[in-house]
């Protein structure tokens, strides 16, 4: 929304601040001001100028060559497309140099091969009006070479509001509203715009019946006789052009220009096209349809207000009028609807519609339904002003009862100090709420105030709203910060939020992980590029972005796959994990969805290294363990059955990591077919805990043990065993087949040449040690003895 | 008997001294000083023969004799830096421009870099850092948020809704302010907490608008809070966040769930307020939303807002670690590509 300062000024007498100062202090006390430009002024090189000759262009039989006299040394050749121009005319001419609006700079051009120095304007490349079938001719005697602006005098500064700040502010949809908030800024008189006071409510030629009250509570017609379909005068078209609508017809300008000055959008019928003497403000038909002023033919929705006449809608009630009613250039009998739309219904049927117009984007503010009667009276006095010809019938049509009650509100001006954090007496609240419309009263201690109409259907309804005026106008910028005092206690992260950073800090600083986040909405494409298929039971959007991704992740794993696809083919070595909410349904329907933490994490390289480190799997097996470690708390894995195994997991392997008795997670190689799908030629491992899980287990406090006061004794042992003699189970055999082990270490697993199928070769670091002496050489032995032959108990194959 | 052990001395230290100049290797010296002042050198091996002399001679000859070797042990030391340096001042062979040998480094996520350091903070300033569900009920999203159902504010926040059974609503939260009202029911008041977290929004994804993004609420409710305090807390936070002294603005904006609402801007870093393109020239950058506690909500919470007031905020992450960092499309953070991540 544009509002022009010169209009401001029909208001209020803003003397001479500057636009800029205007502008900081409506943002810092009102609205959001956009933009500050400058319309109608065209600088010194656009001038008035005088048609000396009209020749044919020697090229090009549309193009006329034409002298122009610019007040200084030779005249001007210039070329000039439009057909109405002639010799003898005054005109305006942008000179080279000139810079037009839309940033539009003149230059010296050739065209069709002759040379022209400057341009004759039409309105519409000055932005004075629409007018761009020709150029604009000027009255005679002004002086030639005299700036245009100057002459005209129609230089004006518009601010640009930003709209989205005062969609609680129904008064500020126009430029009235805009006035009284700058002289209660600047402790100026604001005088409201004139109306006519000496038409009266009565009867008229058509007669209005309202029979959907419940969505029009005010509906007022006016007639009126003249040339509507003319121009309008050229300060009010400019006006409207400097704020940003284009200049139609008389009645269609003085209806904007209303709208624009009060904030209450009016429409203009011809009453020709009336029928049966009546206006029916009702529900739609059941598949009504109607032809809009924009030529389009829609559909009502079932529940839209319209306006109609003894046989079919002409209007769409409060957002657009009918293209068979509108305004032609033959029209003489005018009728102007003014009223009061229910907001809400309303602002549905333009959704319905899709199609928001500048009157929907004020009846949807909620406007006064007493705007509606002042906006008749307004439109009338500007008809009797600027076209004396006109007449307006002394009595016009009511009809509706909507009003609003003015609302009392108490203000006690301690709570207001307190709030704000300022010192401000009664005297300075009462000030700036009189300024702003209200009526104050001093009771006692307190403020009694009452709420004027036009601020009391949305936004004005407490205490704390009048204590948002009086902050707003005494200035945020005066309030001196201070911090509060506040009691002292101590204050921690939640405990999955220290686990994620924990976690999230071992893999990134001690594994070289990257931290990415993926989107939690699964995309189908994205399970289909994998191979994969639904997880069980999701949350589902009703309205996702995109059909394929409506549900709810269960699991990280999708994404995981997906980006660890987007990179292993450029990058050697792929580390990435992500943290993040997963969705299951609750058991209850009516209970929101668990969302537990989850943290998966992918190790793949581009090509299978056979540096004989164990693979992706054992390495990411080792961020497991560094994950665990971060967070203090303790896992096992074990191999994984048929029965738990996730499609994206290998069928040897992979295994579950459980914590604290209970499943916490999983890991493993990706499925070949997946890798296969992909086209992936190394290997890749996949992880995923869920943290939440894991930070409810119980906290692992490391132990300790005095330190030794005699050596140990170590000593390596290798041997071969099935994949099926779990490493764990080993530690746990050995342990208790010697007594005086006391700690086992992996020093190497190796598989592959040289082994069977399903068979490693494992080398163990034994530390024995007894408390109170250094074992002997024989004690080594024999406890050795205990320990090789405990392996082949077990099933390995002893070597060396 | 005397003289034959001094003029042993002298000689020994004599050679000694000649040949500590003539020696041009590290090792050679280390040789020499052995023979001379080593456990089972020369003068070492003079003065075990002190025994020797009569009782009166004892004294001042092991004078003499420790004079020279302390003597000689300063010279052996003295050759020994002018080889050393010597030696050192040969070829270079270390270039100090060459990168150092690291560990393998990771990556942090830059919204996420810029959320922790939000937490500590406020952490800091003894708030609470808690987490809220991002599926939410209609009711913690809107309602006690005093955003009814007809409430345009509804419209600027395109939601996504969730398929529910037919008498509960639940929406991908718009906001992180639902986690005002359920901090206050969880901890009651006076309560200081911010809130991280990711938020939802239904629209098109392109350079500068997410689906999904991230933003820290924050909340004070307490006895006698005001806007001064609010402009305080602020100001000691932008200054920790950015480093230094930031100007912003207070300037008056319209949120259903707090009156007096506003919109925090900061001056623009880039041009220092005088206008450019990353600040559209408007020399101000907006940077949050934020107001007193609506009484509705402090209700909605439990608590009487004749005795407390507070003030909240809600700031959006993703724009400050693009304005960081200079990134120029919002779509990097959720598209996995490691040679973005690499960067960080
Ligand atoms: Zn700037």
């Amino acid at each position: 929304m544009w509002i022009s300062l010169s209009w401001l000024g029909d208001f209020v007498d803003l003397g001479s601040r500057t636009p800029e100062e205007i502008a900081d202090d409506l943002t810092m006390k009102t609205a959001l001001i956009e933009a500050v430009e400058r319309r109608g002024a065209f600088g010194e090189e656009v001038v008035v100028g005088k048609v000396l000759e009209r020749n044919r262009h020697p090229n090009a039989d549309r193009l006329n060559l034409c002298v122009v006299d610019v007040g200084e040394g030779e005249p001007l050749q210039i070329v000039c497309g439009a057909p109405n121009v002639d010799a003898g005319q005054t005109v305006a001419v942008a000179k080279v140099g000139a810079v037009l609006p839309g940033d539009f700079k003149i230059k010296k051009s050739k065209i069709r091969g002759v040379a022209s120095h400057g341009m004759i304007c039409s309105e519409s490349e000055l932005r004075l009006g629409e007018d761009h079938d020709g150029i604009m001719v000027l009255e005679d005697g002004l002086e030639v070479g005299a700036p245009f602006e100057r002459v005209r005098g129609v230089a004006d500064v518009v601010l640009e509001i930003d709209n989205k700040s005062v969609t609680h502010r129904p008064d500020l949809w126009g430029h009235e509203g805009f006035a009284r908030a700058l002289a209660t800024i600047y402790g100026l008189d604001f005088a409201a715009a004139p109306v006519d006071a000496s038409l009266r409510a009565g009867g008229g030629p058509i007669d209005v019946r309202i029979e959907a009250s419940e969505l029009c509570g005010r509906y007022h017609a006016l007639f009126a006789t003249g040339a509507f379909g003319g121009r309008a005068p050229g300060w009010l078209r400019r006006r409207l052009s400097h704020c940003g609508l284009r200049p139609i017809s008389l009645a269609v300008d003085l209806s904007n220009y209303v709208m624009l000055e009060i904030g209450q959008p009016t429409h203009p019928f011809d009453a020709r096209t009336l029928r049966g003497g009546v206006i029916r403000i009702r529900r739609a038909g059941e598949g009504e349809r109607i032809v809009t002023l924009d030529g389009e033919e829609r559909s009502l929705p079932p529940d839209a207000c319209v306006i109609a006449d003894g046989e079919r809608a002409v209007a769409v009630a409060g957002i657009v009028g009918g293209a068979e009613s509108g305004i032609e250039a033959d029209t003489t009998d005018l009728v102007l609807e003014s009223a009061w739309f229910e907001p809400i219904a309303v602002r549905r049927t333009s959704t319905a519609l899709g199609l928001r117009t500048d009157a929907l984007a004020r009846f949807e503010k909620h406007l006064d339904p007493d705007l509606s009667e002042r906006a008749v009276r307004r439109f009338a006095a500007l008809l009797r002003e600027v076209a004396p010809d006109a007449t307006v019938a002394p009595e016009f049509v009511a009809a509706g009862e909507t009003r609003q009650a003015p609302r009392n509100v108490v203000l006690r001006p301690a709570r207001c100090r307190a709030k704000l954090g300022v010192d401000l007496d009664a005297g300075d609240m009462t000030r700036i709420l009189t300024a702003l419309g209200f009526s104050v009263a001093e009771a006692g201690d307190e403020l009694a105030v009452e709420v004027p109409p036009f601020r009391a259907t949305r936004d004005v309804d407490d205490e704390d709203d009048l204590i948002e005026e009086v902050g707003r106008i005494h200035g945020y910028a005066a309030i001196e910060p201070s911090l509060p005092e506040v009691a002292c206690g101590p204050v921690e992260l939640e405990p999955v939020t220290t686990a994620w950073r924990a976690a999230g800090r071992a893999l990134r600083e001690r594994l070289g992980f990257a931290e990415v986040l993926s989107y939690p909405f699964v995309d189908d494409d994205v399970l289909a590029r994998a191979g994969l298929a639904d997880d069980g039971p999701a949350m589902e959007l009703r309205n996702p972005l995109q059909a394929t991704a409506r549900r709810l992740r269960r699991s990280l794993v999708p994404y995981l796959l997906e980006f660890v696809d987007r990179n292993v083919k450029s990058v050697e070595d792929v580390r990435l994990f992500e943290c993040g909410r997963v969705f299951r349904p609750s058991e209850d329907a009516a209970s929101l969805p668990v969302e537990p933490l989850h943290l998966g994490a992918a190790w793949g390289e581009r090509t299978t290294r056979p540096d004989g480190s164990g693979g992706v799997l054992r390495r990411l097996r080792g961020a497991l363990e560094e994950v665990f470690d971060a967070v203090g708390r303790t896992f096992e894995a074990r191999a994984v059955d048929e029965s738990s195994r996730a499609a994206w997991m290998h069928p040897t392997r992979s295994a579950t990591v459980s914590a604290g008795g209970e499943e916490v997670g999983r890991f493993g190689q990706v499925h070949p077919r997946i890798a296969d799908r992909f086209g992936w030629r190394g290997e890749v491992a996949l992880l995923e805990l869920d943290l939440s899980a894991i930070v409810a287990t119980p906290a692992h406090v490391r132990p300790y043990a005095p330190l030794a006061r005699h050596p140990a004794a170590t000593v390596d042992v290798s041997f071969v065993a099935p994949y099926d003699v779990s490493y764990r189970t080993v530690v746990e055999g050995l342990t208790s087949a010697s007594k005086r082990l006391e700690r086992v270490e992996l020093v190497d697993e190796y598989a592959g040449e040289g082994l069977e199928a399903g068979a490693r070769s494992l080398t163990l670091g034994l530390r024995f040690r007894v408390a109170d002496r250094t074992l002997t050489d024989e004690e080594v032995t024999k406890e050795l003895g205990r320990v090789r032959a405990r392996i082949e108990e077990l099933g390995g194959r002893v070597r060396g | 008997m005397t003289d034959d052990l001094n003029r042993e001395l002298e000689r020994a230290v004599e050679q000694a001294r000649s040949a500590l100049s003539s020696v041009s290797t590290l090792d050679e010296l280390e040789a020499l000083e052995t023979r001379v002042l080593g456990r089972k050198g020369e003068l070492t091996g003079m003065l075990r023969r002190i025994g020797t002399l009569p009782p009166e001679q004892r004294g001042p000859f092991g004078q003499a004799a420790n004079r020279e070797k302390s003597a000689l042990a300063e010279a052996v030391e003295a050759r020994r830096e002018e080889l050393r340096n010597a030696s050192l001042a040969g070829v270079r062979d270390f270039d100090p421009t060459t990168p150092g040998i690291r560990p393998a480094r990771g990556h942090q996520h830059p919204v996420l870099a810029i959320r922790r350091e939000i937490e500590e903070i406020f952490l800091s300033m003894g708030f609470l850092v808690l987490d809220g569900p991002e599926v939410e009920t209609e009711h913690y999203n809107f309602e006690a948020l005093n955003i009814p159902g007809h409430h345009p504010a509804r419209d600027m926040q395109d939601t996504f809704w969730l398929e529910t059974a037919p008498d509960v609503s639940f929406v991908m939260r718009t906001h992180t302010s639902p986690m005002q009202v359920r901090a206050m029911e969880r901890f009651g008041v006076p309560i200081r907490a911010v809130v991280p977290g990711r938020v939802y929004r239904n629209e098109t994804c392109d350079a500068t608008h997410e689906a999904t993004f991230h933003q820290v609420e924050g909340l004070v409710v307490d006895r006698g809070i005001s806007v001064a305090h609010l402009k305080g807390v602020m100001g000691a936070f932008l200054g920790r966040l950015f480093g230094r002294e930031v100007t912003v603005r207070l300037r008056p904006h319209y949120f259903p769930f707090v009156e007096p609402g506003f919109e925090l801007d900061f001056q623009c870093v880039h041009c220092e307020g005088a206008g450019c393109s990353v600040c559209k020239r408007s020399g101000w950058i907006e940077m949050l939303g934020c107001g007193m506690v609506h009484p509705r909500v402090l209700e909605a919470g439990g608590a009487d807002p004749e005795e407390f007031t507070g003030f909240a905020f809600g700031v959006g992450i993703d724009r400050l670690a693009m304005m960081r960092h200079v990134i120029e499309d919002i779509r990097h953070f959720h598209a996995g590509d490691l040679r973005f991540f690499e960067q960080f």
